[in-house]
């Protein structure tokens, strides 16, 4: 059922040129609560998207709409939206407290109220004792939770974070990445753009897939590896006996291709048509009393479809 | 319209602008060039004489030397940095990313310039005012007479006008050029050629209306062309009006603004 136009976050045949260098190009899509993934190479349209969905730039074509807001309506549509954006500079002379005060006092908060939600936001992303310092002295890391804090101070609705995990410690990293899923399970629309493919890809609900400004991807990542019908399915067997497996999963024609694992335990198969696969991989485990492992798709992944669709062509970095 | 929301938004842009740019290290060069040619020049103007005399000299350097020039260049430099500063240092999304009209943003950070460069300008033209006069026994009376003080206001006056009036067109010139110099250099130019062109166009200036509120009008050479000075009673509230002009010409600037430092 199609979500009321007040809790998604629309893009309705948007297109941006900076001159006659394209941004992105023809864009239509709707974001839905959860956790969406922007993935892309440098250049491909990730932060100019956002930054059409914030307001910073202007659409040359078609319209966006975040909660039924034009993002030109700031005083309206920021109230219920925090991004947390690439750009890593502050206002010179300010300490994050300050910063962050001074946003809520901006958001209309009372002094007290603002006071104790700065505080409280602050310690949310672990700041505490570093809150008082000038943020011009602040590390990468204090730096990108400082932001972060920027963004969700005011509780939005809707979250957009441009590359958040960039500069983060591996612990840092995962404290953030569980904030982002317990805002994404709240009911929070959080839009993120990251390079790092094997986080997102335990985090989304869903990616958007973009190269050279144009989307070439949106959907669960399941669904959009099933409609990739040019690359076979990747299937991992771990078993006791893979090479008599190997020998009988060519009487099926979708099969194109099945290794035996560098380890001797499984057997990698590629096959076209992944349904029809599994019933006759259940027959040859039922005839030949085969001791499985596991069963387990080894290519649906953020990152197999990255190398899919964008890898080849435009193989920007990636981790 | 939700005015108390909007006072506490521009109250709030005001207080982190002034904090930031007034109370930051970069404000001592802007106190020194406030203070330092003021008290550098002084002294080359003190000397014995009648107090008709001494109100006069007072003016050339009120007029050319500290409106003209300290002041000018003062607004110049301080106005334009607070978008076009921010914009260098990619700084300014903060305030667009927040929901404020952009409109108060214009406002916040110009009150935070004005209050702090019209603070500043005038308290330096009272302590040179007095320190000018309070040297000999001649001019410590003609303060303490009917004349001084009033005199005194009058130029504290015209100190806070222009930095209302220049300071709202350079505020703009800031958000329109990447450099604000260039066209400041044209506005100095036409301000200090302004008494040679037509009557229409001397009228197209902040300086016309602000000398018939000084103290002390100077005579502006051999090739002025003489024009009807206007009434202060049409001039501050038609300065004001400018000012509020450039304002709200500053908020539609910014409201189409887009972020795109890396093109600048």
């Amino acid at each position: 059922m199609a979500l009321p136009e007040d809790r998604i976050v629309t893009f309705d045949n948007v297109s941006k040129f900076y001159g006659e260098t394209l941004g992105v190009n023809r864009v239509s899509l709707s974001f839905e609560p959860g956790i969406t993934s922007l993935v892309g190479p440098n250049g491909a349209g990730k932060t100019t998207l956002m930054n059409l969905m914030t307001g910073l730039l202007r659409p040359t074509r078609g319209q966006v709409q975040v909660l039924g807001f034009r993002p030109s309506d700031s005083e309206n549509m920021f109230r219920r939206v925090g991004y947390c954006t690439q750009f890593d500079y502050f206002p010179k002379g300010v300490t994050g407290h300050d910063l962050i005060y001074s946003l809520l006092r901006m958001h209309g908060y009372g002094r007290s109220e603002a006071g104790s939600m700065t505080h409280r936001v602050i310690d949310r992303v672990g700041m505490s004792d570093a809150a008082d310092r000038k943020v011009a002295g602040y590390s990468k890391g204090m730096r990108q939770r400082i932001k972060l804090a920027l963004a969700i101070a005011h509780e939005p609705r809707v979250l957009v974070l441009d590359e958040p995990l960039n500069g983060l410690d591996p612990m840092a990293r995962s404290e953030v990445i569980e904030l982002f899923c317990d805002l994404g399970r709240a009911g929070m629309h959080v839009i993120i753009s990251s390079h790092i493919l094997h986080e997102v890809d335990i985090i989304s609900d869903r990616i958007v897939m973009m190269s050279n400004g144009y989307v070439v991807a949106e959907g669960d990542i399941q669904g959009v590896r099933s409609e990739m019908e040019d690359h076979p399915m990747q299937i991992l067997i771990r078993c006791d006996r893979p090479a008599l497996v190997a020998s009988l999963v060519f009487q099926q024609d979708s099969v194109v291709e099945a290794r035996i694992h560098k380890d001797g335990q499984g057997l990698l198969v590629s096959t076209r048509n992944p349904d029809q696969f599994y019933r006759l991989l259940n027959r040859i485990v039922l005839d030949n009393q085969l001791s499985i492992e596991g069963i387990e798709p080894a290519d649906e992944n953020v990152h197999s479809v990255y190398e899919y669709l964008i890898g080849g062509s435009n193989g920007g970095p990636i981790t | 319209m939700n005015w108390q929301l909007w006072s506490r938004q521009v109250d709030a842009v005001a207080w982190v602008e002034f904090k930031r740019f007034w109370l930051s290290r970069r404000a001592i060069g802007i106190y020194i060039i406030a203070l330092a040619p003021n008290f550098l020049m002084l002294p080359l103007l003190i000397r014995p004489g009648r107090a008709g005399m001494l109100s006069t000299a007072y003016a050339v350097f009120f007029e050319m030397f500290w409106l003209r020039l300290v002041i000018f260049f003062g607004c110049a430099s301080i106005f334009s940095q607070f978008f076009r500063g921010e914009i260098l240092q990619k700084t300014l999304h903060y305030y667009l990313l927040v929901p404020v009209r952009r409109e108060i943003v214009v406002l916040g950070k110009y009150l935070a310039a004005f209050s702090g460069t019209a603070m500043l300008f005038s308290l330096t033209t009272i302590s040179s005012y007095l320190l000018y006069w309070g040297r000999s026994a001649r001019g410590r009376d003609f303060l303490a007479g009917s004349a001084g003080i009033p005199e005194l206001a009058r130029y504290v006056a015209v100190v806070i006008i222009a930095c209302a009036a220049y300071g709202a067109l350079f505020l703009l010139l800031g958000l329109l050029f990447k450099n604000p110099m260039l066209p400041s250099m044209f506005v100095l130019t036409w301000e200090s050629l302004n008494y040679v062109l037509p009557a229409e166009l001397q009228r197209v200036s902040i300086v016309h209306y602000l000398r018939p509120l000084l103290p002390v009008i100077l005579p502006r050479g051999p090739f002025v062309i003489l024009t009807e000075p206007p009434s202060p009673l049409v001039g501050i509230p038609g300065l004001m009006l400018v000012t509020a002009a450039l304002l709200v010409l500053a908020g539609l600037v910014l409201r189409r603004t887009e972020i795109t430092y890396s093109a600048d």
